[in-house]
């Protein structure tokens, strides 16, 4: 089973039926009973750090995620991405997860660039070898973006007024700053390859 | 937009580097040229310059200009069985299919002697085709191509001298690069490649006198007084950060070569001078607005081969293949059964189309924007609801962050100003459009779709002096609303910075299709996805 853990606001339902092309089982989850089976976790994303987090702390699902962020596949999507970090300037008293290290940083109206970042976007490989290959644009809408310390778990980048991570991967962890649920071959190809990691 | 292009010369399947295009001066750089590609592609380069060497080798007759010898192009097909030709060609094909896998831009030359070539080189996903020597030695088959391919064909000037030269170099055309440039716009050429022979390879900057030149010549043209996209690349002699300012100040686009392969130019630097001048790689938005009462699709609706031509499902996956970016419905139902008839569209919509789509129309209250998110809208424009009650951008932005937040704005030109109506626009409301916009993103709105009533339906173009001034103020992502009628409008406002086109009945009535809407406004180098 995949569980997407339900942080509070909004729109489950089209990463829900996205993911399920390519699985059978994926399930809406706000409590801690009915996380502990699952064998692959996504944390989707609209709405502010903060309000993430203590979402995650009043359902009492934080410590969980937290210790099952540590083995099972996670894919974080949009802010779900960003609170796998471990602070970040949109909500400053706020503690994410810290199952990546790093912070998450205000977008800056830089070079004329406007802000949100809302839109598709090219993304821009940064290993020799991409684990997810045939990756082209991306559907971004954001305005806080992810800055890890080891730079090497950049898979994909972004440009907008500055370079930005697109996708990050670290061991179990898949992030994407963008939706895969509406990047059509691009999110395909990120839902598949989740998927196939949770198979394994 | 600025392009850097960074050259990669092939020969004998390796990365080389000749100096003033001299066989014998040769450098090998690399032996994995897919390895360079990568490099640069993961520095943020867009386009890449690729030059096939053992193509410019081969040694065809020269024609004479009175064109007899039309269509017996046999004898100067260079596909040969050639070793080093065929190592060349393989790893041509590799970059391709890799550039194109990652989006991003390719133009090849060297060699290409026939409309075969250039099409094949088409075919297989390459943007732009270059072609030097054939211009002159079968204008005949040249006039062929550009007729095919007009907006993709780089006519590649070689200038020694202020005069042009083919054939590696080798042969003097006796035309001035004035006479030429000249001609070749008349003939319907948008794109040259001008490189200044002494400079090129030996890293002693670029002669921007020549294109200075070259440029005020364009000025006075025909060909840009009427409205055409121009594009000169600069070549031969980049050695510099500087250099590659100082070719962008004049011309719209350079080549990078050797400075990079040399060192001269690092791969941080070249990252940094991407940013500077690309900003940002987002792509303009194409979208389709739907009007949607009690669930069905209402106006202006024709397509030709749908029965049920009015379900917003149908509509939204029809224009999901066809290449929009975005989906704009608005709700314009009264009652409350019609709004869920339409909740229960969208929520259907959500579950079958994987790109992001804005929903509209009567939103007021938290309880409205929560609704539509629920059902899987991406966004949600809010109207006349927040006029009456601005505080409703606050809670929508505090709830779901401002980027989901789209203000939708019905303006109406009144002298020096606009005004904004309520009601879809039937109402004034005495609140001018700058003000009122102003307020709404300290409220919380993230984006702005602003329609221009007096354009509205006119198929005349958006109202581009609103618009500029809109952009000149406003940070956020804005779309623009209200008079497009053909491909030229969308591009007139993506020039000016507007992010997005919205338009409803040119595309319903497939007037314009999206597909070749993006191509056209590609090849005015439009950022697009395509």
């Amino acid at each position: 089973m995949i569980a997407i853990v339900n942080t509070g606001s909004g729109n489950l339902r089209s990463v829900q039926k996205a993911l399920e092309l390519f699985y059978p089982e994926i399930k809406i989850i706000d409590t801690p009973k009915s996380i502990s089976s699952a064998d692959g976790m996504v944390l989707p994303g609209v709405g502010s750090f903060g309000d993430a987090v203590d979402t995650l702390n009043e359902i009492d699902l934080f410590e969980e995620v937290k210790e099952l962020g540590k083995s099972i596949p996670v894919l974080g999507i949009c802010l779900g991405m960003q609170i796998l970090f471990e602070r970040s300037e949109e909500s400053p008293d706020a503690t994410g997860l810290g199952l990546l290290r790093g912070e998450v940083l205000k977008l800056h109206p830089l070079n004329d660039t406007n802000v949100p970042h809302t839109g598709w976007n090219r993304l821009i490989p940064q290993q020799k070898e991409q684990k997810i290959e045939n990756l082209k644009y991306a559907y971004f809408n954001h305005s806080y973006y992810c800055h890890p310390e080891d730079e090497n778990v950049i898979d994909y980048s972004v440009i907008h007024g500055g370079k930005y991570p697109a996708i990050i991967q670290k061991r179990n962890i898949l992030a994407t700053q963008f939706h895969p649920e509406k990047s059509r071959e691009s999110g395909e190809q990120v839902l598949k390859y989740f998927v196939r990691s949770v198979r394994q | 937009m600025k392009k850097i292009l960074v050259a990669i010369d092939l020969m004998n399947g390796e990365v080389v580097r000749l100096s003033q295009g001299e066989f014998s001066n040769k450098t090998v750089y690399s032996k994995t040229p897919l390895d360079v590609m990568k490099k640069f592609v993961s520095e943020g380069v867009e386009w890449f310059h690729i030059v096939n060497l053992d193509g410019t080798q081969a040694e065809p007759k020269i024609q004479p200009n009175n064109g007899t010898n039309n269509g017996t192009k046999t004898g100067t097909n260079n596909e040969t069985d050639d070793d080093s030709r065929s190592a060349n060609l393989t790893v041509i094909r590799q970059l391709i299919k890799y550039g194109k896998s990652v989006g991003v831009s390719i133009q090849i030359g060297g060699g290409v002697r026939n409309y075969t070539q250039v099409k094949k080189y088409l075919e297989i996903g390459v943007d732009r085709v270059v072609i030097g020597t054939l211009v002159f030695s079968d204008p005949t088959e040249f006039k062929k191509i550009l007729s095919a391919y007009s907006t993709q064909v780089v006519v590649a000037l070689d200038v020694l001298d202020g005069i042009v030269r083919v054939h590696g170099w080798t042969k003097s055309t006796e035309t001035s690069i004035e006479t030429a440039i000249s001609d070749l716009l008349s003939l319907g050429v948008s794109n040259f490649l001008v490189t200044d022979i002494k400079k090129d390879g030996m890293l002693s900057g670029i002669n921007t006198e020549l294109y200075r030149k070259i440029q005020s010549l364009l000025d006075s043209s025909e060909s840009k007084k009427s409205g055409n996209h121009i594009e000169i690349i600069a070549s031969g002699g980049v050695n510099s950060l500087d250099s590659i300012k100082s070719a962008l100040e004049v011309c719209g686009s350079v080549v990078v070569g050797r400075s990079l392969y040399e060192g001269t130019i690092n791969q941080a630097q070249l990252g940094n001078i991407i940013l500077a001048y690309n900003k940002s790689y987002l792509t303009k938005r194409i979208i389709p607005c739907l009007d949607v009462k009690n669930g069905k699709v209402v106006k202006g609706v024709n397509f030709l081969n749908l029965k049920d031509i009015g379900d917003p499902v149908e509509m939204a996956m029809y224009y999901n293949e066809k290449g929009a970016d975005e989906l704009v419905f608005l709700d314009i139902t009264a009652t409350v059964e019609g709004r869920k008839a339409t909740l229960s569209k969208i929520r259907e919509v959500a579950e079958t189309v994987f790109i992001p789509f804005t929903v509209g129309g009567g939103v007021k209250t938290l309880a409205d924007i929560q609704d539509i998110i629920n059902a899987g809208a991406e966004k949600v424009a809010i109207n006349s609801g927040a006029i009456s009650n601005p505080e409703v951008l606050t809670q929508g932005a505090h709830k779901f962050g401002s980027q989901c937040i789209v203000l939708a704005v019905d303006v109406k030109q009144k002298g020096d100003t606009w005004e904004v109506y309520s009601q879809a626009g039937t109402q004034p409301t005495g609140l001018d459009a700058f003000r009122w916009i102003e307020k709404a993103i300290s409220k919380g709105a993230g984006e702005i779709l602003v329609t221009s009533i007096d354009r509205d339906g006119t198929k005349q173009g958006f109202d581009l002096q609103l618009l500029s001034e809109l952009r000149a103020r406003f940070k956020v992502p804005i779309i623009a609303s209200g008079g497009a009628g053909q491909v030229e409008h969308f591009a007139e406002i993506f020039d000016i910075g507007i992010d997005a086109g919205l338009a409803a009945s040119i595309f319903h009535e497939r007037e314009i299709e999206i597909h070749t809407l993006k191509r056209l406004l590609k090849s005015r180098n439009v950022r697009v996805r395509i």
